[in-house]
């Protein structure tokens, strides 16, 4: 949008005569308008036309001003987008609440017209200006991240350095606190320490700029080579009071020799062999030794797509830094490690004596390999699928011994990963049978094999029913019903679950809408995988099923695990903010089972919470009987509505009431089933 | 003065003959919306008495007139209180009477188009 003539605008003002009256204006001024009569379907319109300017009424019906200004924030995180809210001069609420729900500014009404198009251009404006420095921000520390280029300044009176972060991390400093020079040159080689020192010294001899450069040897003992230029700025009688500088990391130039020998062999991020250079390496030591034993032990990390798209590229590419040099300590020295691909790696065990030797090894590995990685002070611990191949007798070629270790590693992998096999002869009968069942996946949801079940919620108090989760079933043409538990997984490997999640989705609203009609306003539960969820699109995906439905929003209840919520905590935050805002309502899945912060939990828009069935089951013993009672006092205390699920007999029914938990769930209420036994249960039952 | 001039004067230099369209509009929907305004007085809903008082104290407001945007919003603040009383009826009344008012200027006005 570099011209004013070009900007879209989205009115959101449910009064006709104002709608029309802004909407002239503007499109006289040349703008292009976009119209909406209330908060939905201004959230609607902006995710469809990604306007430049929002101009947004406060009093409406179906979603007012201050909840759809809240959704757009949390869609729109990259973009600050201008929001104008019209409010009432006399109506000073309104307008703290403007700024609190995310307005960039507000016009009061009535509409002085003479300046409000001044108003609006003036808004734009400054929002292109602030994109534009933005990017241009961006751009800069891109291309000083690019060009290894870092910039400091150092104050000679206070003995302070400050800089930029590309800096900080060149020196292999933190760059937080109170650094003075000493500590900003500490990992300086010493050996070049007198190089710099010279330089300094040459500066307060009156040299306004110094050239220089060193090593520096980093935390993980490399050497970085690095320039130095500096300014000299001297007050008016001759003293250095401050030096202006940049660093520059010349450390390729003085491998320059080598580099491209280097980079065909070498993957760049970690400095380990590549896939090119590990298959050579392994042909000449089966050329050369003849017939001494050896093993190729193939690995990647489990769900390390997941972990990637979670924590972002740089972290994932710390992590594989990281492992990287774990892997170079832990193994012998006759030994041999490889990065083939993005989280796949290869160690090559040479000289092997016997299959005890071989399990040892493994042993070692998979203990180092077990205990955390710290990237940026977070501890993480991974879980490696493994295949094994051994010389000779899984094979006799390099590239034989590679692809079978990857076959065993496919199977560790299909098995749940976390685990190590060796290769055997039948496992590439089961690689084919998976390929098939991922083959008869794809193909399920057109065929449709995918049906929602439903099982049944009732009130705690009346035992009449209140809800049901939806949950997804697959009938396999030929293996008959298979679990969620395998094809869910699988789902998410072949990067299917988002389309089945969101068929569930659709579909379970429908269904649930359609006995709403029928005049029987029940909830509904929708559990939400962790790919649907991290996925950018959720929030969109719910608004337009929201708009085709006539089911009111809060009977859409979104299930999401206690882990996946805190995986990402900011993320998560984010996300269920946005959901909330359209009114959708948001519980806490198995809650009890896994790691969570009870701050974070607090800190989340939460209706509910559901006590994992395990609790219930153990509500025999004293003890399983005061968790319940903790859990669910807990949930009054936050004033979370509380569901247990698994319930299976009255006793279960009668404790479980007494505590004040709300709604049961169970195989006595009701297994899940398909929609049209659903409704006959609640037609008996009601 | 129910209407003040200048404003109307100002919106037409700013849209030109479209200002047309809008004071029809107004003229078509505010009737309507003072039905709300009525029959949510009449079944004591006073939330519908808020919203549709508050509605018409807008519309009204941006085509310029001057004494109706008041009595609509007195009637709002008494609606926020959640009762609807005997005053409603008389509040009622005066913004009928100021809207007929209204109507005369704007109609007036549209004369000179």
């Amino acid at each position: 949008m570099s011209e004013a003539s070009l900007a879209t605008i989205l009115i959101v003002e449910d009064d006709q005569v104002t709608r029309m009256t802004l909407s002239k204006v503007l499109s006289r001024s040349g703008y292009r308008i976009i119209e909406t009569k209330n908060g939905r379907e201004g959230l609607s319109a902006y995710m469809e036309h990604h306007p430049d300017l929002v101009l947004m009424d406060v009093m409406m019906p179906r979603l007012d001003g201050f909840a759809a200004t809240r959704a757009i924030r949390e869609y729109e995180q990259e973009r600050a987008i201008p929001i104008l809210m019209l409010t009432s001069l006399d109506d000073i609420e309104s307008i703290d609440g403007a700024f609190d729900a995310g307005a960039t500014d507000f016009i009061t009404k009535p509409i002085n017209w003479g300046i409000f198009v001044q108003r609006v251009k003036y808004a734009l404006r400054t929002a292109t200006i602030e994109a534009k420095l933005r990017n241009q921000q961006a751009q800069l520390n891109f291309a000083q991240k690019l060009a290894k280029l870092g910039y400091w300044e150092w104050d000679a009176l206070q003995d302070r350095v400050t800089g930029s972060d590309s800096a900080f991390a060149l020196f292999d400093v933190p760059a937080k606190g109170k650094i003075t020079l000493e500590q900003f040159l500490g990992h300086v080689k010493p050996q070049d320490k007198s190089l710099i020192n010279q330089a300094l010294s040459d500066l307060t001899l009156g040299h306004s700029a110094i050239q220089v450069s060193f090593r520096i040897i980093s935390h993980d003992g490399s050497i970085r080579h690095v320039e130095f230029l500096g300014q000299g700025e001297f007050s008016a009688d001759g003293h250095l009071i401050r030096i202006n500088g940049s660093a520059q990391d010349i450390s390729r130039l003085h491998r320059a020799e080598t580099q491209i020998e280097y980079q065909n062999n070498h993957d760049s991020l970690t400095g380990l062999p590549n896939r090119h250079h590990a298959t050579r390496t392994l042909k000449c030591y089966l050329d050369e030794s003849g017939q001494k034993k050896c093993a190729v032990i193939l690995f990647d990390i489990d769900r390390f797509k997941h972990l990637n798209g979670h924590l972002g590229q740089e972290y994932g590419d710390q992590l594989l830094i990281s492992l990287a040099q774990r892997l170079k300590r832990i193994i012998r020295e006759e030994d041999y490690v490889a990065r083939l691909g993005n989280d796949e790696f290869c160690i090559l065990i040479s000289n092997l004596h016997s299959l005890n030797e071989l399990n040892h090894l493994i042993n070692r590995l998979e203990k180092n390999l077990n205990s955390p990685f710290v990237i940026d002070t977070q501890e993480v611990f991974l879980s490696f699928s493994t295949g094994i191949a051994s010389y000779p007798d899984d094979g006799q070629s390099a590239e034989e011994l590679l692809n079978n270790a990857n076959i065993a590693r496919a199977n560790a992998k299909n098995l749940g990963g976390n685990q190590y096999l060796f290769y055997q002869n039948h496992m590439n009968e089961s690689v084919k049978e998976s390929i098939q069942l991922e083959n008869d996946l794809r193909n399920a949801l057109k065929n449709r094999e995918i049906e929602v079940y439903y099982q049944p919620q009732v009130d705690a108090q009346t035992l009449k029913p209140c809800g049901s989760e939806a949950l997804v079933r697959w009938h396999h043409p030929k293996m008959g019903l298979i679990s969620p538990a395998v094809f869910v997984p699988l789902a998410e490997t072949i990067g299917l679950i988002n389309e089945i999640g969101d068929y569930v989705m659709r579909q379970a609203i429908m269904q649930t809408c359609e006995w709403y009609q029928q005049g029987y306003p029940l909830r509904v539960g929708i559990n939400l995988s962790s790919r649907q969820f991290t996925h950018n699109d959720l929030m969109r995906t719910m608004q337009s099923i929201l708009s085709e439905t006539k089911l009111p929003s809060h009977l859409i209840d979104l299930e999401i695990t206690e882990s996946l919520a805190m995986n990402d905590a900011n993320h998560t935050k984010h996300q269920l903010n946005g959901l909330k805002a359209m009114g959708v309502s948001i519980s806490i899945d198995d809650f009890g089972t896994g790691y969570s912060s009870l701050a974070y939990l607090q800190s989340f828009p939460i209706d509910t919470i559901k006590i994992d069935r395990s609790f219930v089951m153990n509500l025999d013993s004293n003890a399983g009987r005061a968790i319940a009672k903790a859990i669910i006092a807990m949930g009054h205390a936050l004033d979370l509505e509380v569901i247990a699920e698994g319930i299976e007999n009255d006793e279960q029914v009668t404790q479980l009431r007494s505590k004040g938990c709300h709604i049961f769930q169970g195989f006595k209420f009701g297994k899940p089933m398909p929609a049209d036994d659903f409704f006959k249960w609640l037609q008996s039952h009601h | 003065m129910s209407v003040d001039e200048a404003n109307l004067h100002m919106l037409k230099e700013v849209i030109g003959d479209d200002l047309k369209e809008i004071i029809d509009a107004f003229l078509t929907t505010s009737p309507e919306i003072l039905g709300q305004v009525k029959l949510s007085i009449e079944i004591k809903d006073a939330a519908g008495v808020q919203l549709h008082s508050h509605t018409l104290k807008g519309s009204s407001a941006n085509i310029g007139a001057t004494k109706l945007p008041g009595l609509c919003a007195e009637l709002e603040t008494k609606a926020k209180e959640g009762v609807v009383t005997d005053d409603f009826n008389r509040m009622y009344q005066q913004i009928e009477t100021e809207m007929q008012n209204v109507f005369r200027h704007l109609k007036q006005f549209l004369q000179s188009f």
